[in-house]
C-alpha cells in the first residue's frame, strides 16, 4: 500500500512536468505527421505503399525511443534529488515508511509514468499505420496501378503485430535506463547523473562496436580488460533496438513473440540489480 | 539496516547477476541472428563503412532511424539523378544499403547506375571502369538477400549479358536465380518466381552451345507455365503473368530451337520435334504458314544426305585498321563479308522466313548484303586486367584508360570514330600508360547477334573461315574473327 501510495504520487508529479508534456506533444505530433511521408515519388516505386509504411514504422519506434528516452533520462534523475530539494524526504521518512518501500514506490511511479507516455505514443503510432494502410487499400481501389502493385499492396494487413513488439521493446529499455539512472541519482549530482545516463544508453547501444574495440589488434591487455568489462557490465541496449527484424517481413529470423519474452526478463532483471544496489546505498546514506 | 539483510541483498545482487547471464546466452545467439539478417554483410573492415557515413547518418541509425534514413537518402539519390548529378549517387546507394541491406531496388538500381550512367560526352561510352564496383554491390546485395532470385538474375542478365558479354557468367548467375522463389516484401511470404527467369536460363544454355540442356530448360519452364495455370485454375490469381500466352511463348521458342539444330546442323530428328511443337500452335497466321513451309522442307531433305546450313562454310574476308584522326581520336574501319544476300539462297532456314524469296521479288529495291552484324573493339591499358572487386569500393583507379563499344555492319562494311579527346571526358580516358592494346573482334557468341546471321555461321561460328583472323582458340569449341594493334601513346594522343 505504501509502495502504490508513493507510486500514485510521483505519478502525478511527473505527469505535471512541462518539459515531460514537452517532449510526448512533439513526439506525438511527429508521430502523426509522419503520415505524409512518401517515397513512392522516387524511382524506388516499385514496392509501392509498403515502402511509405516501412517508412512510417521506421519513423515511429525511432520517435517513440528518441523521446521515451529523454523522458527516462529527465525523469530518472529528478526521481530521488527532487525529494531531498524539497525537503519532502525527511517528513516521508518520518513516517513508518521503510526505505526500500521508499524507492520501490519511486521507481514504480516512474515506471508508470513511462507506461502512460509511451502507451499513448505506442497508440498513435498503431493508429497512424492503421490510418495509412486504410488510405493505401482505398488508393489501390480508386486509382488505375498495375495489376501486381494493386494487388501486392491491397494484400498488407491492417494490423502489423510487429509493431505490438516494438513498442513493448522500446519500453522495456525505458524501464533498465530508468533503473539505472535512479541508482546513479544517489551517487551522482543531477546534471552528471544525465550525462552518465546518457552515455550508458550510447554506449550499451553499441556495445557491438565496444566488442571490437576491445578486440581490436593495436589495443593492450588493459584495453581489452576496460572494453570486455563495459560489454559485461552494461546492459545490451542495442538487443533492444531491432527495426530490421521489425520492419521487413522477409527478413524475419527468430519468434518475436519468445524473443520479446526474453528481453522482458533480461530487462526486468536488469532493472532488480540496479534497484537492489540502490536500495543497498540508500539504506546507508544519511537523510 | 540490520547486517544480516544487508549481506542478504548483496547475495540477491550475486543471485541476479548470474541470473542475468544466465538469460542473455539464450538471447545471443537469437539477436545474433537478427543482426546478422539486418547488418549489410560487406567483408570490406566495419571501419570503412563507418568513415564513408557520415555523423549525422551514423547519429540516426544509432537511434533507430534506420529506415527512414535509407528513404530520405533514395528520394535524394533520385533528386540527383534527374539533375544528372551521377556521382552523388554512388556514396548515397552504399549509404542506404548499409541502413536498409535487404531493400533490393537499391541494390538493382544502383548496380545499373554504375554500370550505364557514367558516359562520355563525345560518344555516350559507358565509363567500364566502375563495371567491378557494380558487379561487388550486386554480390553484396546477394549475399544480404540470398534467399531471393532477383538479384541473381540481374547480375546475370543486366551485368554479365548484356554489359559484359558474358555468357557463361550470365548463364551460371541466372541458374542461380532459378533456384529461388520471390518473396512478397508486404508480407513476408514467398512467392513464385517470374516464369521468364526460368525461360532466360533456356536462352542462356542456347548462347553458350548446351544444345540439350536448352531443351530440357524449355521443358522444364514449360511444366512450370503448366502448373501455374492449373493452379490459376484451380484459385483464380493465384500465380501472375500466367496465361495461354505464356505457354505458347515456351512452345514457340522451344519449336524454334529444334527446328534450328535442325537447319543448321542438319539434325533431321530435331527438325521433326520441333516442326511437331510448331504445328501444335495454330497462330498467328503468319506463324502457321511458315510451319507449313518448313514441313515441306522437311519432306523435302529427310532421309538424303545434308549436314545443314552452316556446313557450308563462308569467307568473311574480314579486314580491320585503324586511324588517328586527331589527338585522342581514333577511326576504327573495315570490311566483313557478314552476310551477303546470295548466301541466303537455298538455306533450310529460308524455308521459314522467306527472307531470301521476298527480297529477290521486291526488284529495284533489292538489297544485296543482310545487315545487322556487329564488330566489337576495346582498347584498354595494355597490361589492364579488369579487377574482381571482393568489397565496393566506388573510388575507381582513375590513371588507367578502358573502353569498349561496339560498331555497326552495313554492306559489308564497317567505320567508326572515337573521340576521347573532350576536354570533358579528361578523367574518363587519361592515357596515362605508355603502351595500349586495341582489339577488334566478331563473335557469333555476341548476345545481340541476330538470329539471322547465326543462321548461316551458326551459333558457334561453325561456318566462318577467315584467311586472317581467324581465332579459334579464345573460346574452345567457338569460332570468332579477332585481331590485335599494340598501340603507343604518342600514337593515340
Amino acid at each position: 500500500m505504501i509502495i502504490w501510495a508513493i507510486a500514485k504520487t510521483t505519478v502525478g508529479d511527473a505527469l505535471r512536468r512541462k518539459v515531460l508534456q514537452v517532449f510526448l506533444v512533439v513526439a506525438i505530433g511527429l508521430i502523426v505527421l509522419s503520415l505524409s511521408f512518401s517515397q513512392t515519388l522516387s524511382f524506388s516505386s516499385q514496392r509501392g505503399i509498403s515502402a511509405d509504411l516501412m517508412l512510417l514504422k521506421s519513423f515511429g519506434l525511432g520517435m517513440m525511443a528518441l523521446a521515451g528516452i529523454f523522458i527516462s533520462l529527465i525523469l530518472g534523475v529528478s526521481l530521488i534529488p527532487q525529494e531531498f530539494e524539497r525537503r519532502t524526504i525527511y517528513t516521508i521518512l518520518a513516517k513508518p515508511v521503510k526505505r526500500y518501500e521508499f524507492i520501490a514506490g519511486k521507481f514504480l511511479g516512474a515506471l508508470l509514468t513511462l507506461a502512460i507516455t509511451t502507451g499513448l505514443m505506442g497508440i498513435t503510432f498503431i493508429a497512424t499505420i492503421v490510418a495509412k494502410t486504410i488510405g493505401a487499400h482505398n488508393i489501390v481501389d480508386v486509382k488505375s496501378v498495375s495489376a501486381l502493385q494493386a494487388k501486392a499492396d491491397s494484400q498488407i494487413a491492417f494490423f502489423d503485430v510487429n509493431m505490438i513488439w516494438g513498442v513493448a521493446l522500446v519500453y522495456l529499455q525505458f524501464m533498465v535506463l530508468s533503473s539505472i539512472v535512479l541508482l546513479f541519482s544517489l551517487i551522482f549530482t543531477t546534471t552528471v547523473n544525465f550525462f552518465m545516463g546518457a552515455a550508458v544508453y550510447v554506449v550499451g547501444f553499441m556495445s557491438t562496436v565496444v566488442t571490437s574495440l576491445g578486440g581490436a589488434e593495436g589495443a593492450n591487455s588493459f584495453q581489452r580488460a576496460f572494453f570486455k568489462t563495459i560489454y559485461y557490465v552494461l546492459p545490451r541496449f542495442d538487443q533492444f533496438n531491432i527495426p530490421n527484424q521489425l520492419l521487413h517481413p522477409e527478413a524475419q529470423v527468430t519468434n518475436m513473440a519468445s524473443y520479446t519474452g526474453l528481453m522482458a526478463l533480461y530487462g526486468l532483471l536488469y532493472t532488480l540489480l540496479a534497484l537492489v544496489a540502490a536500495i543497498l546505498i540508500f539504506e546507508r546514506k544519511e537523510v | 539496516m540490520a547486517e544480516g539483510k544487508r549481506k542478504g541483498l548483496i547475495a540477491l545482487l550475486v543471485v541476479i547477476v548470474v541470473a542475468i547471464v544466465a538469460v542473455q546466452l539464450p538471447i545471443v545467439p537469437r539477436y545474433n541472428k537478427i543482426a546478422g539478417s539486418g547488418k549489410n554483410k560487406s567483408e570490406g573492415a566495419p571501419g570503412d563503412l563507418m568513415v564513408q557515413l557520415p555523423g549525422q547518418f551514423m547519429i540516426a541509425s544509432f537511434t533507430g532511424f534506420e529506415q527512414v534514413v535509407a528513404g530520405a537518402l533514395w528520394i535524394r539519390a533520385d533528386d540527383f539523378f534527374h539533375r544528372g548529378e551521377y556521382q552523388a549517387i554512388v556514396p548515397i546507394v552504399r549509404m542506404v544499403t548499409w541502413l536498409d541491406p535487404h531493400n533490393i531496388d537499391v541494390y538493382i538500381t544502383g548496380a545499373w547506375h554504375l554500370d550505364y550512367n557514367f558516359v562520355d560526352e563525345a560518344n555516350a561510352l559507358s565509363d567500364k571502369r566502375y563495371i567491378p564496383v557494380s558487379i561487388a554491390l550486386m554480390k553484396e546485395g546477394i549475399k544480404n538477400n540470398p534467399n531471393v532470385w532477383d538479384l541473381y538474375f540481374e547480375l546475370g542478365w543486366t551485368h554479365y549479358c548484356k554489359k559484359m558479354n558474358d555468357n557463361a557468367q550470365a548463364l551460371e548467375w541466372i541458374s542461380k536465380a532459378c533456384e529461388h522463389d520471390g518473396v512478397d516484401p508486404n508480407t513476408g511470404q514467398k512467392i513464385r518466381r517470374y516464369d521468364f527467369v526460368d525461360r532466360m536460363k533456356a536462352h542462356m544454355l542456347e548462347k553458350c552451345g548446351r544444345f540439350d540442356e536448352a531443351i530440357a530448360q524449355w521443358e522444364k519452364a514449360r511444366a512450370i507455365t503448366v502448373k501455374a495455370m492449373e493452379a490459376n485454375k484451380r484459385k483464380p490469381g493465384s500465380a501472375e503473368y500466367v496465361d495461354q500466352g505464356s505457354l505458347d511463348l515456351c512452345d514457340r521458342n522451344l519449336s524454334l530451337l529444334l527446328m534450328r539444330l535442325g537447319w543448321r546442323y542438319g539434325n533431321m530428328d530435331y527438325y521433326r520435334r520441333g516442326l511437331e511443337i510448331a504445328e501444335t500452335l495454330k497462330s498467328p497466321a503468319d506463324w502457321v504458314a511458315a510451319t507449313r513451309a518448313a514441313r515441306k522442307d522437311y519432306e523435302s531433305r529427310v532421309g538424303k544426305q545434308w549436314a545443314g546450313d552452316t556446313a557450308k562454310p563462308l569467307n568473311t574476308a574480314f579486314q580491320v585498321s585503324w586511324l588517328r584522326a586527331a589527338p585522342q581520336v581514333l577511326i576504327i574501319s573495315g570490311k566483313l563479308n557478314l552476310i551477303q544476300a546470295s548466301e541466303y539462297k537455298g538455306l533450310a532456314s529460308e524455308s521459314f522466313t522467306h527472307w531470301y524469296a521476298t527480297n529477290e521479288a521486291s526488284g529495284a529495291r533489292r538489297e544485296a548484303w543482310r545487315n545487322g552484324c556487329r564488330v566489337y573493339w576495346r582498347l584498354e591499358d595494355y597490361d589492364y586486367q579488369m579487377p574482381t572487386l571482393e568489397t565496393v569500393d566506388w573510388k575507381i583507379d582513375r590513371s588507367r584508360t578502358v573502353a569498349w563499344g561496339d560498331i555497326y555492319v552495313g554492306d559489308g562494311k564497317f567505320s567508326t570514330k572515337i573521340d576521347m579527346g573532350d576536354q570533358r571526358d579528361k578523367e574518363m580516358y587519361p592515357f596515362a600508360a605508355g603502351k595500349y592494346k586495341l582489339t577488334v573482334w566478331v563473335t557469333p557468341e555476341d548476345p545481340g547477334m541476330p538470329d539471322y546471321v547465326q543462321d548461316r555461321v551458326g551459333w558457334k561460328g561453325e561456318a566462318i573461315t577467315d584467311p586472317n583472323y581467324l581465332d579459334t582458340k579464345a573460346h574452345p569449341g567457338f569460332k570468332m574473327l579477332k585481331k590485335e594493334f599494340i598501340l603507343r601513346r604518342s600514337d593515340i594522343i
